[in-house]
């Protein structure tokens, strides 16, 4: 298969909303993660979030347009917008079907629904709007994107919580290599109203310390579950061939990628994370030790990260490879997630530095794990892994090249 | 190449439950749609339905596998058994990494979404709800991928697992994604399917607030009525489907009943409204013609069309126009039936469960009708099949689906060995 | 021409219901030209109309909707409308 280029990125993240901005936080280990602003959470366990503070939607989007969406699709159309500027492509220059558009979502329009049903029990049926039809399920994004380009070509959106974000880079690697010229691919979550909040409590993996700079430590020996982060990214694909042909910039290439899914909880039977990563090398022809850094999904609870730990250490060897987790600046951002980490990755293969785990400072010895701490690591990337699970046992891995 | 046929198959559907049960319904033209009994109608513009009779311990699961799971996670559950039953699959000869699931969903678990809700927000009263009444699954609801979760489980598939949501084609696309999975072989068995079981009061007042379901609440068994010059509207329903599919050397190797084949699948957005349709159908047509590409077939190979037929206007007039300008003249002396007439609409499920029914009337050499077309509709000027089953000679399905979003779907099924040598 | 009475529909209440925040959408300028043209599709009236009943406990039908071409329409309608039902309410 030849190899897919990512040719636009766009962000809209806790720590900046651009690849740009991004990345300088990035690398001064700039947290986005603070007190919840958009409601009062004072009677929540949980009282910070990674979170796109000063997002505005307007500008480029008409008033209307936004009161008839979810935040989460405002911020898909915001990173989408973005991605095609990047790359300097315009889907209405294309022949009719030539652009396809593939969304991850994790909980749809969480915010616009709690509002839509208060409306509902409030007042009855015919308060509820008929924009709730459109901004709540979980197509709201691919569907408003296609419109917004005019981008006919095939639409996707998949579903596989954090892990869906990769899932859907590979759907759009299929599209490219089967009937289309380029697809608009990546994810975005926003589900920080009351409801979004209470319903992750309930997954019992949040942390709930407060101090934002100490709620997520992937991989500490202190790690106490995840922080809920908002926002996501959106990148442009397409051939290597037609990318070159029309001169666009490449920043990398997706060379290979594999889904798994851990066996249930009751059955005793090992995770899909060392096979996921194992098959995700193979389908990009390459071997552990081609691999210059990992980007973990670290998920802060002290199991998951010994399991993936030694999953890890058993595709690369203990401390055989680099390994970060910079969304311990943003939170985990759901289906936002994966797009997020390639854009780090991609970012971080282009200037040679692999970003730093800020918040963690204490790896247990028994992970094995060369965590690369305190600052960037400055070290010429060939290819990145990046890796991501999914609430319910999703596993997906990308392996990125130059 | 490698490519997927199907081997199994799993329907809980309006009207009764299973392969036979569905089947029996569908020949005899037998409308399911009924007054609305879920919940209190009363302050609903529409309150009709098409819901399933099901009761979770009579399909076999336990009490902890129904507290924990949402209704659309059951149903594909129960489905997900009844089609690997079918199979005859023994799973404990297959390698879990090589098995897959692909299920799709609209709208997921809204409705245990909204139950919890009013309870957390004491019936909306709350915009801060009440967290420590939130139950352990609540989470799980939220995100709709919990439903693939649940028939990985089922399946002990450790391959690659995902749920498609592309609101009403989401039964199509996952079926059609589910059998890219095994022609890349990223896996060998494929669970494909669809659930969805959204009868709950914001889902109707959702459709209300664009008038897009039927007001007919006065004769509910007629309610439902696509192509028919007097219909008004969906008549929202609920259900799943699950086929199993499978690399077609695999399939033989071991002697299993391969049921159809999957020899055409296409997908494309018509990047024109979320709700609205181009009257030309301009973007369906194309989705056909690619499906009918990727199966090598001209347009007059198409024996019979399973039409997305929702009962709206707006769709029944756009899907005319698709026909006709996909498969030409052919398009005028192709049987064409909507089962929506019987079974309701089950937005993300129903792409699903009409593949289902695909697969037995090509079992059966029986195109089923379209009940309560009485008064065709004359734009809609096509050989639609009304109110009674025909026997017709058949080896090429085409089915097709259309949904908010844009989202434009075909897929062709064939019966095993008539298209490919 | 008598001068309109308070509490008549103004154009300031059609933008509240179409939910409009821009300054500079939806203004006199635009009052004639069509909603298609203005990007409010058929869900944007189905939020008039209910709002509509809502607020003010007027019906209009989808039918009568059709044919309200552009924001000048709309409120002239919407007014005849109110002037009815006030009338009524005075006679009653």
């Amino acid at each position: 298969m030849s190899a897919l280029a990512i040719t636009g990125m766009g962000v809209v993240s806790p720590t900046g909303q651009s690849p740009d901005q991004h990345w300088s936080s990035v690398m001064e280990g700039r947290s986005g993660i603070r007190p919840i602003g958009r409601f009062d959470a004072a009677s929540y366990p949980v009282r910070v979030a990674g979170q796109v503070e000063d997002y505005v939607a307007r500008g480029s989007m008409p008033s209307r347009f936004i009161r008839e969406t979810d935040r989460f699709t405002q911020m898909g159309l915001s990173a989408a917008d973005a991605a095609l500027q990047d790359a300097a492509l315009d889907p209405a220059e294309l022949p009719e079907y030539a652009v396809a558009v593939v969304t991850a979502s994790s909980s749809g329009g969480t915010e616009f629904g709690q509002k839509e049903m208060e409306r509902l029990y409030q007042h009855g049926p015919s308060w509820v709007s008929p924009y709730q039809s459109i901004a709540w399920f979980y197509a709201a994004t691919s569907g408003q994107i296609s419109i917004r380009h005019g981008a006919k070509g095939p639409a996707g959106v998949l579903c596989a919580e954090q892990a869906g974000g990769l899932d859907a880079v590979a759907l759009a690697r299929r599209l490219v290599r089967d009937e289309v010229k380029a697809a608009v691919v990546g994810g975005t979550d926003a589900s920080l109203c009351p409801y979004g909040l209470t319903a992750q409590l309930t997954s019992r993996r949040l942390s709930t310390v407060n101090e934002p700079e100490r709620a997520y430590r992937p991989f500490d020996a202190s790690a106490s579950g995840y922080v809920p982060g908002e926002g996501g990214a959106m990148l442009i694909v397409e051939s290597v061939d037609e990318a070159r042909r029309r001169g666009a910039r490449i920043h990398g290439t997706v060379l290979g990628h594999a889904a798994g899914f851990d066996p249930a909880p009751w059955t005793g039977r090992p995770s899909a994370l060392r096979r996921t990563m194992e098959r995700a090398l193979d389908d990009a022809g390459i071997g552990p030790r081609d691999v210059d850094v990992v980007f973990a999904d670290g998920m802060a609870v002290p199991a998951d990260d010994a399991d993936e730990a030694a999953a890890i250490g058993q595709v690369f060897g203990g401390g055989g490879v680099a390994v970060t987790v910079p969304k311990a600046l943003t939170g985990r951002l759901h289906a936002g997630g994966g797009g997020l980490d390639l854009v780090t990755a991609l970012l971080a293969m282009r200037h040679g530095r692999v970003p730093h785990t800020a918040a963690t400072t204490d790896v247990p010895g028994s992970y094995d794990l060369d965590l690369v701490l305190d600052e960037p690591r400055r070290h010429p990337i060939r290819h990145a892994l990046v890796l991501a699970r999914g609430h319910g046992g999703f596993v997906s891995a990308v392996v990125l090249g130059a | 190449m490698r490519r997927a046929v199907i081997t199994g198959m799993g329907v809980l559907a309006p009207g009764g439950v299973g392969r036979d049960a569905f089947w029996k319904l569908l020949a005899a033209g037998q409308s399911a749609t009924r007054a609305l009994t879920v919940f209190d109608p009363a302050p609903f513009r529409s309150q009709l339905s098409a819901e399933v009779d099901f009761d979770p311990r009579a399909a076999g699961l336990t009490e902890r596998e129904t507290r924990r799971m949402d209704r659309a996670a059951q149903f594909a559950v129960v489905c997900t058994r009844e089609a690997l039953t079918d199979s005859g699959l023994d799973l404990s000869r297959v390698d879990p990494s090589r098995v897959g699931v692909s299920l799709g969903s609209a709208v997921g678990c809204t409705t245990s979404l909204e139950e919890e809700y009013r309870v957390l927000s004491d019936e909306g009263r709350q915009w801060l709800v009440d967290h420590t009444y939130g139950v352990p699954h609540l989470y799980g609801y939220m995100v709709p991928s919990t439903l693939a979760v649940e028939v990985a489980w089922q399946a002990g598939a450790e391959g690659p697992v995902h749920l498609v949501s592309t609101g009403c084609t989401s039964g199509l696309d996952a079926v059609g994604t589910g059998a890219r999975l095994i022609e890349e072989n990223a896996a060998d068995i494929v669970l494909a399917g669809a659930t969805e079981a959204p009868l709950s009061p914001i889902t109707y007042a959702c459709f209300d607030a664009i008038k897009a379901t039927s007001a007919n609440n006065d004769d509910p068994e007629h309610a439902s009525r696509p192509f028919d010059a007097r219909r008004d509207g969906i008549v929202l329903g609920e259900g799943a489907a699950v086929l199993v599919l499978e690399e077609e050397s695999r399939a033989r190797a071991r002697g299993a009943r391969i049921q159809a084949e999957l020899v055409g699948y296409g997908q494309r957005n018509n990047a024109f409204h979320m709700t609205g349709l181009r009257p030309d159908g301009r973007e369906m047509a194309e989705a056909i013609r690619v499906a009918l590409r990727e199966a090598r077939l001209d347009p007059t190979a198409v024996d019979h069309i399973n039409a997305h037929g929702s009962g709206t206007k707006q769709n029944d007039r756009h899907e005319t126009a698709a026909f006709k300008d996909s498969l030409g003249d052919h398009a005028r002396r192709v049987p064409i039936s909507s089962i929506k007439s019987m079974i309701g609409h089950s937005l993300g499920a129903i792409g699903s469960i009409e593949l289902a029914a695909c697969v037995l009337a090509l079992e059966h050499q029986v195109v089923p009708p379209t009940a309560n077309l009485r008064v065709p509709d004359p734009e809609c000027d096509l050989d639609y099949v009304p109110l009674e089953a025909r026997d017709h000679r058949m080896d090429v399905i085409l089915s097709v689906g259309s949904g908010f979003g844009g989202f434009q779907s075909a897929v062709l099924l064939a019966a095993p060995g008539t298209v490919r040598p | 021409m008598p001068e309109p009475a308070t509490g008549v529909f103004t154009l300031e209440d059609l933008r509240s219901m179409l939910r409009v925040d821009d300054a500079d959408e939806l203004t006199e300028s635009t009052v004639d030209k069509e909603f298609e043209y203005l990007g409010y599709d058929s869900l944007a009236k189905y939020e008039l109309i209910s709002q509509l009943v809502r607020r003010h406990g007027i019906q209009i039908s989808e039918e009568t909707m059709v044919h309200l071409h552009t924001p000048r329409q709309a409120i002239d309608h919407i007014n005849s409308l109110l002037a009815a039902a006030s009338d009524n309410a005075v006679r009653s």
